[in-house]
């Protein structure tokens, strides 16, 4: 399917949310969803007006991943955000004992997950955070099913050592 | 209700029953997926989008030029987006980047193509120092411009060809018109500041090849200026923002232009030199001079009191003190966020009395009689002596509490529940009700559950009714004494009892976009002969979501606060829009969150009101002397 045959306007109104989605579970910023959703369709235009797009959706997550562990990858020297976590406001009221905690935590695996090698990072954000299919994420990454699975079990296995060594030694 | 959802994260109140990695793991990942994603932010990328779609992909498919998108789309989202594979395929499709030219003869081009247009609206944002952020919308039309200040009822229209000036007060409906040779358009007009610093090196700006950066540029009146910013569209070459700053703390300034509509038609009227009509002349309103190369003053007369985001204010029984909750401004960086905090401010002096900390509080409640102030933090209802701040009694509850109502006699304090969020003990599932308490003993002396997370909470004036509503509506009428709803009435969101118990005031919006935004009803409470009213916010602006409402001291009239940054005065008997109050800024501007207004409270004696918004500041106003505002400035 070339460029030719697909309609924008119902691409971009079918796939907003899901891109935003992924970039915001990812880097867990507002801000730099937002950003990083603008990028990816405007990768996905520019691809198409090149050379044209087979799976405009795959290609799409695809992206907000890549492009969104990419943009942990640059913070990670800098501590992790959780804008998800606003103080309270009016309609809001997170205990600050609870906020801290899991800012602390979504905070701590947003970093970790950046320190991921890539293959395992994508496929962990996909299944994990995005909680795509086993298939899904096969088809999107051009990996074997069972390469997701080993992929994700050795993510799992090495954001758990990172838990850790954070907790100061094995808690199991 | 209460089962919790496996792997959730463990609350102080649960002690953890599985601290093994994969258990805190899963918990943190239950905290990301629990996360909303805002309806309104796939909008603005839905958004967003069509409009790439449409510089992109549109020009291949022949759509005619007046289908694209008016350019004033934000560049600086495109370059900051363009990574390593956007660069590469915009080198293969787009013939001629900038990157290959060189920067002087950009910019020149740039310069030219501003000169050749024959128009340009476009937002600007001042601030010189500590001052305030002055923000207008500006039109320019060959050699005549107006200047909307935002923040302050004032526009100025020039004809620098005639040399006249016109100034309008907008909020007394005053006009000034005068002729002087001293005008200058500098601050104004972004082709004069462009040509200026075209005059200098300009240099592109590493990785993002639609900007350029100037060096000691002269505008606004003023030399050397050490840093200018311009970022332009990519194919147009005409400027998006242009911003200008000097970061030395002996005279910090920043001018933000931005929003750019360039060759649109200005309306005649704009620029016209033209008093409208009403409007009375009177001389000496402001001295041009010192709007065009010095920041604006404070308007006129009232009071303002800067802090940050006063997300409940009180006034003292005896209208001396307002006492208000602040909390940071929702943009506010997520490390930054410092606790909510409720503080005292004596109106005399305009000092802080006291500050105390409540993080996590989002609600308090003030006693009729003023003597104490509640508030929630976390699991605990704490009492405070108003005069003080310190607290008094303490209990705890098992629910998660948000709006907080007293009781007339302030002896029992009712409470909103909010179950709702990814970290709410009950998986996500919302739920809410109310729970009465005895202020003496901090007894629960009664619950009741309700459907949706209760989200506004108030109390008749004569002890009879509770309203309570969620943001997704219904209001009920809750009997105060037996807990029982009485009626469900259409509304969602703020509610408001008038002072003689007669009215009860509910927001009927819905999301943005629905028809019933802006609008309220009243309904009436006394007997079923009196029909409901229905009232409307938004004279000549786009309605917008209502925060807070408030009846004044008299019943006259209904006060209603929206997300616009709209204070709107309307009468009770005829729903006539006696003022609207705009000083809490506009969301206009496209970078910043929209400054809502969160808070509306009449003084007791009925003879000002103090508004409190996001943009830090609690206002008084006196709204029978034509709304005016700041009296003077309390830090």
């Amino acid at each position: 399917m070339g460029e030719g045959d697909i309609d924008w306007d119902r691409f971009v109104t079918d796939h907003a949310e899901r891109v935003l989605r992924i970039a915001l579970r990812i880097v867990g910023r507002l801000d730099d969803a937002e950003e990083i959703s603008q990028e990816v369709f405007q990768e996905c235009f520019q691809v198409a007006a090149a050379q044209g797009i087979r799976d405009p959706t795959g290609l799409a997550v695809r992206l907000a991943t890549v492009r969104s562990l990419d943009r942990l990858r640059r913070r990670r020297a800098r501590p992790a955000d959780g804008a998800e976590l606003r103080d309270s406001d009016r309609v809001t009221a997170i205990g600050p004992v609870e906020e801290a905690e899991a800012k602390e935590l979504t905070d701590w695996l947003r970093d970790a997950v950046a320190r991921l090698p890539s293959r395992q990072a994508e496929v962990f954000a996909l299944m994990a955070l995005e909680q795509a299919s086993r298939e899904e994420v096969a088809t999107l990454l051009g990996i074997s099913p069972d390469a997701v699975s080993t992929a994700l079990c050795k993510a799992r296995n090495e954001l758990g050592a990172a838990l850790d060594r954070r907790s100061g030694g094995p808690m199991r | 209700m209460n089962d919790r959802k496996n792997g959730a994260m463990n609350t102080p109140h649960d002690a953890p029953a599985d601290n093994s990695p994969d258990r805190r793991l899963d918990a943190a990942l239950d905290a990301i997926h629990g996360t909303p994603v805002p309806a309104e932010a796939i909008e603005r990328v839905a958004r967003t989008a069509r409009r790439l779609a449409a510089e992109s992909i549109a020009p291949a498919k022949g759509i005619r030029p007046s289908d694209r998108p008016a350019m004033h789309w934000p560049r600086r989202e495109l370059a900051l987006t363009a990574g390593l594979l956007a660069l590469g395929v915009a080198l293969l499709v787009v013939p001629g980047v900038v990157a290959e030219r060189r920067a002087a003869a950009a910019f020149a081009e740039v310069v030219e193509r501003a000169k050749a247009a024959t128009s340009v609206r476009f937002t600007s944002r001042q601030r010189f120092g500590p001052g305030p952020v002055m923000k207008a919308r500006q039109w320019v039309e060959g050699k005549r411009a107006r200047f909307e200040m935002v923040n302050v009822p004032l526009v100025m229209v020039f004809d620098l060809d005639q040399g006249e000036q016109l100034l309008l007060d907008t909020a007394n409906k005053y006009f000034e018109r005068s002729h002087t040779k001293e005008i200058s358009m500098a601050v104004g007009d972004p082709v004069e500041q462009l040509a200026r610093a075209a005059e200098r090196d300009v240099e592109p700006v590493p990785g993002e090849p639609d900007s350029f950066r100037g060096k000691w540029v002269s505008v606004l009146g003023m030399a050397d200026i050490p840093d200018m910013t311009v970022v332009v569209d990519h194919d147009s070459r005409l400027p998006t923002r242009i911003v200008i700053s000097d970061t030395d703390p002996k005279h910090p300034f920043e001018v933000i232009l931005d929003d750019f509509h360039w060759d649109e038609p200005v309306d005649a009227t704009r620029l016209s030199l033209d008093p409208p009509e009403g409007y009375e002349a009177r001389e000496g309103l402001l001295s041009l001079g010192s709007v065009t190369v010095a920041p604006m003053p404070p308007i006129l007369d009232g009071r303002v009191i800067h802090d940050r985001v006063p997300a409940a204010v009180f006034w003292s029984a005896d209208g001396t003190r307002l006492t208000t909750l602040v909390r940071d401004p929702e943009k506010t960086d997520p490390r930054a966020h410092e606790p909510n905090m409720l503080r005292q401010w004596d109106l005399a002096t305009g000092e802080l009395r006291w500050s105390e900390n409540v993080a996590g509080a989002g609600h308090a409640a003030l006693t009729a009689d003023g003597r104490f102030l509640a508030d929630v933090v976390g699991y605990e209802v704490q009492l405070r002596g108003a005069e003080s701040g310190a607290i008094e009694r303490t209990w705890t509850t098992g629910e998660r509490l948000g709006p907080l109502a007293f009781s007339p006699d302030g002896a029992t304090l009712a409470a909103g529940i909010m179950e709702w969020g990814p970290y709410g003990g009950r998986g996500g599932k919302m739920a809410g009700g109310i729970e009465w308490w005895n202020v003496a003993t901090g007894k629960l002396v009664r619950s009741i559950a309700l459907d949706l997370p209760t989200t506004h909470l108030a109390w008749s004036s004569d002890g009879r009714f509770l309203a309570a509503s969620s943001n997704d509506g219904p209001v009920r009428l809750i009997d105060a004494t037996s807990g029982a709803i009485v009626r469900e009435l259409p509304g969602r969101g703020p509610l408001a009892f008038s002072q003689d118990g007669q009215w009860l005031a509910c927001a009927t919006q819905s999301d943005s976009g629905h028809p019933e935004i802006g609008r309220i009803t009243l309904h009436p409470l006394a007997d079923g002969s009196t029909q409901p009213r229905s009232l409307e916010t938004a004279a000549g602006r786009s309605p917008s979501t209502l925060l807070d409402l408030a009846f004044t001291r008299d019943d006259a009239v209904l006060v209603a606060a929206d997300w616009n940054g709209d204070v709107t005065l309307l009468e009770v008997d005829g729903g006539r829009v006696v003022h609207t109050l705009r000083d809490h800024g506009d969301g206009f501007l496209g970078t910043d969150p929209v400054p809502g207004v969160h808070v509306v409270t009449p003084s007791p004696d009925g003879q000002t009101l103090a508004t409190g918004g996001e943009d830090g500041t609690v206002r008084l106003w006196s709204p029978g002397q034509g709304g005016g505002a700041v009296r003077r400035e309390d830090r």
